[in-house]
């Protein structure tokens, strides 16, 4: 009863409503159009040059027109330059400096006769080396790099000494791809200046990082955490226990 | 019930003069009465609030009038900056006993930052998190910083399989590591959803906050896909020794209480033509930084030559940090 | 009581004098209305106070120590305030349900208790207001939103859009209340021009405060949950749910309490809408968990933390049940006719309503969209005892302005139509 009467009430009135529902329905809209339109509006940074292209487009923009001039003034970049290796003797001269004598010092005396692969064979020398470089199957000896001539160089595939400086040259035969990575600053660490124009890079070198008797980089502790706030150290263990 | 009949009954009661008092002019005598009454209730009132909000007062009296009409940072005038500039050196100077310079630091024209991470490189050791708590002048005791990195079992990029809190040695068999920053998006969601613009992107493509605009809506930690905004819940503590002194307004100055920080490609570094401090202590070489406007940079090569991939693509944030294996 | 002091001192006051000139009068005898009362409205009012101050005592300590006294962080950086707010945005634009009927379809009956949806209206904004101030972590940097003075940030942030229809809604409710308010208490019959147009505006402004209040969440793409082009429709459900719940309590309480009979139609009237309403909600909730749930997509985690916890961690779980539970039940409740024919069923139906839509929109809207967060970190979040103190305080102050507003009101309301 309660209800009929409720609906005929509605009915009529919604009949003679329709025009605010109109309004209404209209000014919704409106509000709706200038919503959207403000949101295309681009934000502060609209400046930017890259704005709105795609990785692909980025990677293929063309050279801007002081790039050219930029070149000539850029700053060299500092390689880091690995010492030609010298022993120390225990020893000390009259100035009390410690006495270091050359690799061919000694070598020049001795020969390699068998080639050594592993570093368990080294029992008078070089006792304790961790030698671990390429796997077993390539058989690397110390005579890969190391110039049986003249120890005081290293030595490319083709039998060309090699000063120490540019060992980088040598470790590239086998590891082209990370130095072409290098080259192009995608490899091994720096410092300094990514702006060549205003400052000096400074880049590492393979040996830096890389020990070339044992290459593989090391494992290492992670000694910094930030404590995010209900991160307390119980609730670490749990989730790293639940996750593993 | 009984209660409310009684209660009902004292009204009934108390009526009585009241509605004499309306009906009459107003007898000086009863209305004083009553008036006084409320009147000494509003003054206990008043009273309770100071006491109640005297916290509140207090640390407003500490708030000076230069600070509390600061404009925003894009309508303040070069001699404007110098004042404020060295306000805040002063302050660091009282608060923190440390010597510090503020600079101003405009984007270089024409450039604009891109910055990758090759993910078969890094080993998750941290060192860039750290750098980035000493450079960025974070609070010591959360040891706040703008990177977290995830350790991630090899076959997802899913990172409810990540883990940030590993405590063991790394990397770990079967696992990659993937540090995340802010990626400084080139269409910012952050930047959209700020009410008052204390957040904008400048034409380096960095996305920075004026610190002293910020209302600490947090807001922008809502909108943004990459959990790369942090929030002031206190003031930062930092012993005077720890304290970078190369500080930038826009960057890495000790950010005050109760506004919203982020990374900023250590723009006090970068536009000055320095490597982000991050990217230095890198250990493992995993990062690679520069303009993507110049074609010979190496950001550029990376991008032509590796299989790069961003976040969240779908979102449509367009992340100027891209990672890749190699 | 007062109801009868204003009346005489209306007809007093029914001199031709300038309309103006017994403005000043009009506001102190609303001083006064306000201010006078039963032992009951003075503990009332007392009680009030007190939660209140505690409330302002709770906010002046986070200003000074910082917002490190909440325990919200960088993973869940809005908790109970954002919650109360978007419930009390609900609140306000439910009040409307009064307006709507009485209207648009001129329910003579609903006329003379509209007041209750506009003052609600009112009060619910000022709440909204007070917990956006406490949210923000620079409340001494408020006038960087006042458009002119700092600088606004529209059209393209959502959060002017919410600061202009907040305000908006605000205005437009305390001129209609205002204005009627004053003409009836000068015994004048108000002229249809000056509060017709601004009737039907709220209306659409109601569901405009609202629509705008989902959008600041559902706009946000990094946040799954909130994602979801049903969010404004739910909020505008369950609004439309709690409103006029909040309204049909006030109504009994009134009764109840301070013995003032207003039109039972017009709970009647409510008591329909709501029927309707708390269907259209719980059919809302039911699509949107089906679609969570159904398709199982990454996306989901937050709908699992909600309703059944992740890893271990299920701080929300009860919380979503209860809303579930007690939502449920009042729908069942509401659609028992004869149950509601007690005031005593109808109380607990209403408040099962109430705490349920609080909890839904709530705590179970606005945490779940950061658990886990963007980047899949699991931080749980339970507000802390300051939050819970300046939440109180809020409501309190919230009440207070509602009391006030009724207690002016209601008299003045009641004198004009016995007049008529």
């Amino acid at each position: 009863m309660e209800f009929r009467k409720t609906h005929r009430r509605t009915k009529r009135l919604l009949g003679t409503q329709h025009r605010s529902h109109a309004i209404a329905a209209i000014c919704l809209l409106a509000a709706s159009v200038v919503m959207v339109a403000g949101c295309d509006r681009p934000s502060a940074g609209a400046e930017t040059p890259t704005r709105g292209m795609s990785l692909q487009q980025i990677s293929k923009l063309p050279p801007s027109a002081d790039d050219a001039d930029k070149a000539r003034l850029l700053h060299p970049i500092q390689y880091s330059t690995p010492q030609t290796p010298r022993v120390a003797t225990d020893q000390v001269d009259a100035l009390g400096h410690p006495i270091t004598i050359s690799c061919a010092s000694c070598h020049s005396n001795f020969s390699e006769r068998t080639p050594v692969v592993s570093a368990e064979k080294l029992q008078a020398f070089h006792v304790g080396l961790k030698f671990q470089h390429g796997s077993p199957n390539q058989q690397l000896t110390c005579l890969t790099c190391h110039h049986a001539d003249n120890y005081n160089y290293l030595r490319l595939a083709d039998g060309q000494p090699v000063e120490f400086r540019n060992s980088r040259s040598m470790c590239a035969q086998c590891h082209a791809a990370q130095d072409r990575d290098y080259e192009h600053g995608a490899h091994g660490g720096m410092n300094g200046y990514w702006d060549r124009v205003q400052g000096i890079q400074v880049r590492k070198t393979c040996i830096d990082c890389h020990d070339p008797h044992s290459p593989q980089f090391p494992h290492m502790l992670p000694n910094f955490k930030p404590l995010d706030r209900f991160l307390e150290p119980s609730l670490h263990h749990n989730q790293h226990e639940q996750k593993h | 019930m009984s209660q409310e009949q009684d209660t009902k009954n004292r009204d009934s009661n108390s009526e009585t003069p009241q509605k004499r008092a309306g009906m009459e002019l107003p007898i000086l005598g009863q209305v004083s009465r009553r008036t006084a009454i409320k009147g000494a209730a509003a003054v206990a009132g008043v009273a309770a609030l100071g006491v109640a909000a005297a916290p509140m007062l207090q640390k407003t009296a500490e708030l000076s009038a230069a600070e509390f009409m600061q404009r925003h940072f894009k309508e303040l005038t070069d001699e404007d900056k110098r004042i404020i500039f060295e306000r805040l050196e002063n302050e660091a100077q009282e608060k923190y006993d440390a010597e510090v310079q503020i600079g101003d630091h405009p984007p270089i024209r024409g450039v604009r930052f891109g910055y990758a991470i090759n993910l078969s490189l890094c080993n998750g050791n941290g060192k860039c998190m750290e750098a980035c708590h000493r450079e960025n002048n974070h609070d010591r005791a959360t040891q706040q910083s703008y990177i977290r990195i995830f350790e991630m079992p090899v076959g997802t990029t899913d990172f409810e399989q990540g883990n940030t809190s590993y405590d063991h040695e790394v990397p770990q068999k079967s696992h990659y590591y993937l540090p995340v920053q802010c990626f400084q998006c080139d269409n910012p969601p952050c930047v959209s959803v700020c009410p008052v613009e204390a957040t904008w992107q400048e034409s380096d493509g960095i996305v920075v906050v004026d610190y002293n605009w910020c209302i600490g809506c947090r807001y922008c930690m809502a909108a943004c896909p990459y959990h790369a905004r942090r929030f002031n819940w206190k003031e930062p503590e930092i012993p005077a020794d720890e304290v970078n002194p190369d500080q930038g307004y826009l960057s890495n100055r000790i950010r005050p209480q109760g506004v919203v920080e982020k990374c900023h490609f250590c723009l006090h570094r970068t536009r000055v033509g320095k490597l982000p401090a991050c990217l230095e202590a890198c250990p493992t070489g995993a990062r690679i930084f520069g303009d993507l406007m110049d074609p010979d940079s190496n950001i550029r090569w990376v991008l032509a030559n590796k299989r790069c991939f961003t976040i969240k693509e779908e979102l449509g944030t367009k992340p100027m940090m891209f990672y890749f294996f190699d | 009581m007062s109801a009868n002091q204003i009346t005489s001192d209306t007809s007093s006051t029914a001199t031709p004098r300038g309309y103006w000139a017994n403005y000043p009068r009009f506001l102190w005898q609303s001083l006064r209305a306000a201010t006078d009362g039963s032992p009951l409205f003075y503990g009332w009012m007392t009680l009030l106070t007190a939660v209140a101050l505690v409330g302002v005592n709770g906010w002046a300590h986070q200003y000074a120590s910082g917002m490190i006294v909440t325990h919200m962080t960088d993973h869940v950086s809005w908790g109970l305030y954002i919650a109360n707010f978007t419930f009390g945005v609900g609140l306000a634009a439910g009040g409307v349900m009064m307006v709507i009927p009485a209207y648009l379809y001129r329910n003579r009956a609903m006329h003379d208790v509209v007041i209750l949806g506009e003052l609600l209206a009112v009060a619910a904004i000022i709440i909204c207001t007070l917990f956006i101030a406490v949210d923000l972590g620079r409340p001494d940097r408020f006038w960087h939103i006042i458009p002119g003075l700092g600088r606004f940030n529209w059209p393209i942030s959502m959060l002017t859009w919410d600061v202009i229809v907040l305000n908006g809604y605000l205005l437009i409710n305390l001129h209609i209340c205002g204005y009627l308010l004053y003409t009836k208490f000068q015994g004048r019959t108000p002229n249809r021009w000056w509060y017709i147009p601004f009737v039907f505006l709220s209306i659409i402004w109601a569901i405009s405060i609202h629509t705008v209040t989902a959008f600041l969440y559902q706009g946000l793409g990094g946040r799954p949950f909130w994602n979801t082009a049903l969010l404004a429709p739910r909020f505008l459900a369950s609004a439309f749910v709690s409103g006029p719940i909040f309204l049909i309590l006030t109504m009994l309480i009134l009764k109840k309490i301070a013995g003032i009979q207003l039109p039972s139609q017009a709970i009647k009237l409510l008591v329909q809408i709501v029927r309707v309403t708390i269907l259209i909600n719980l059919l809302m909730v039911a699509s949107e968990l089906f679609t969570e749930f159904y398709t199982g997509a990454a996306h989901s985690v937050h709908a699992y933390y909600l309703f059944f916890g992740l890893h271990g961690h299920n701080a929300l779980v009860p919380w979503i049940w209860t809303a579930i539970v007690l939502n449920v039940l009042a729908a069942i409740f509401f659609l028992n006719r004869s149950a509601l024919e007690s005031p005593t069923w109808l109380t607990i139906a209403c408040l099962m309503g109430l705490v349920g839509i609080w909890i839904e929109k709530g705590m179970g809207l606005i945490v779940p969209g950061f658990v886990p967060s963007t980047l899949h970190q699991i931080v749980e979040y339970v507000p802390s005892l300051t939050e819970w103190q300046i939440t109180a305080g809020i409501w309190a102050f919230g009440l207070m302005v509602y009391s006030v507003g009724l207690k002016i009101a209601i008299p003045i309301f009641r004198a004009a139509s016995h007049d008529e």
